[in-house]
């Protein structure tokens, strides 16, 4: 029998690397990084989704991601992607050509929650979004508030 | 002055006249019955109703110590709870115990008692019968555990809030998918969450997870199925369930 553990609180806000590709080779990754990803898994491979179960349905692209979500405890974005950066030892200077070379999506994936009554597109510090850019990913923010 | 008593039969009361601080009638003495027909009531005059004459209820059993009319706001509010609670007639009483009261209401007794009175309330034809839905919630209110009278109220209602209210019922009620644009910001996570039972926060929580699992692009659209099934771009995505944690 399986039991899942809820959160006490809900996650008003964290971030994950994610690199994406229909060729992606996860296990690469996960040397190239030195760390432990949360979702790994090739195009067409079943995967763990987050209510422990295996999915349904295969994984339409490859994905490789590490979040801050269980690592990380902040309701902000910064302090999550400083996390990533710090994590992945962003920036990378060959990063970019590898992505390229590799056909290789890299995003940061934020949620974001707050209550701050509306929705504000610049709540990532200039200097994290530039290592982000140089690193050849790109920000992507899902931000929501109450209704 | 009336003081009335609810339900004893003396002079009709009506929560929406003015009541002094100890929750006694303040109001003309010839509003009667018959003067008002409850069948001709919206569903937040019913909400108010049952609200009113409830908090009645409690300040004459001592439960609170002050009674307040109930403001538009609450009444809208409240009506919203009452709509979700009576929508789901078909869940069982623990069920609906899990749903919409978890921690809040404990014994299955005060349960019943709590959508009797929703019940009831809906299809009141006379102040009698909104009196006793009234009496009916508060006692099973009283018996909430761990939290005051109004407090537990408030409580509930941010549950009924958390499971998500769709604002149309109707049209909501006669759809089989919810499409939902790719970007959250956009969405009513309200709505779908309604469906499955689960927080906005855990539903856009939800959507978020889909979307990083899919690797999904800001102009893709999510569809989700009264069944549980998602759909991205009209492709199984899986379902609901796999991305609540």
């Amino acid at each position: 029998m399986t039991t899942s553990i809820r959160q006490p609180e809900p996650a008003l806000a964290y971030a994950s690397c994610c690199m994406y590709s229909d060729s992606l080779d996860p296990p690469f990754w996960t040397r190239y990084f030195g760390v432990e990803p949360d979702s790994a898994f090739m195009k067409g491979q079943r995967f763990k989704t987050p209510s422990g179960r295996m999915s349904r349905v295969p994984g339409r692209t490859g994905v490789w991601r590490y979040s801050s979500r269980d690592r990380l405890h902040a309701d902000d974005l910064d302090p999550h992607i400083s996390f990533l950066i710090s994590s992945l030892a962003l920036p990378r200077p060959e990063l970019p050509a590898l992505l390229r070379s590799k056909d290789v999506r890299m995003v940061i994936s934020c949620f974001w929650y707050h209550e701050l009554g509306e929705l504000h597109q610049a709540v990532v510090g200039a200097d994290l979004r530039k290592i982000i850019e140089i690193s050849g990913g790109v920000i992507d923010i899902d931000e929501c508030g109450p209704d | 002055m009336l003081s009335p008593s609810p339900g004893d039969g003396s002079p009709h009361y009506n929560p929406d006249q003015p009541r002094d601080s100890q929750g006694r009638w303040t109001g003309d003495a010839s509003f009667s019955k018959e003067s008002h027909h409850l069948s001709t009531l919206d569903p937040v005059g019913r909400a108010n109703l049952l609200l009113g004459h409830a908090r009645l209820s409690a300040r004459l059993k001592g439960y609170i110590h002050e009674f307040k009319q109930p403001t538009q706001n609450e009444a809208q509010r409240f009506s919203r709870v009452l709509a979700a609670w009576n929508t789901a007639a078909d869940l069982s009483d623990k069920d609906f115990r899990d749903r919409f009261a978890p921690g809040l209401v404990d014994s299955l007794s005060a349960i019943r008692r709590l959508r009797q009175a929703a019940a009831d309330a809906a299809k009141a034809q006379t102040f009698d019968q909104m009196i006793d839905a009234g009496k009916l919630l508060a006692s099973a209110v009283k018996d909430a555990s761990a939290y005051s009278w109004p407090s537990v109220l408030e409580r509930l209602e941010d549950q009924a809030e958390n499971v998500g209210i769709p604002d149309n019922l109707d049209r909501i009620g006669h759809s089989d998918t919810l499409q939902l644009a790719g970007d959250p910001s956009t969405l009513d996570p309200r709505k779908a969450a309604y469906w499955y039972g689960l927080s906005k926060n855990d539903m856009r929580d939800a959507i978020h997870e889909i979307k990083e699992e899919y690797g999904c692009r800001r102009d893709e659209n999510l569809t989700f199925y009264k069944s549980g099934a998602i759909e991205i771009n009209g492709e199984d995505a899986g379902m609901i369930g796999d991305y609540c944690r």
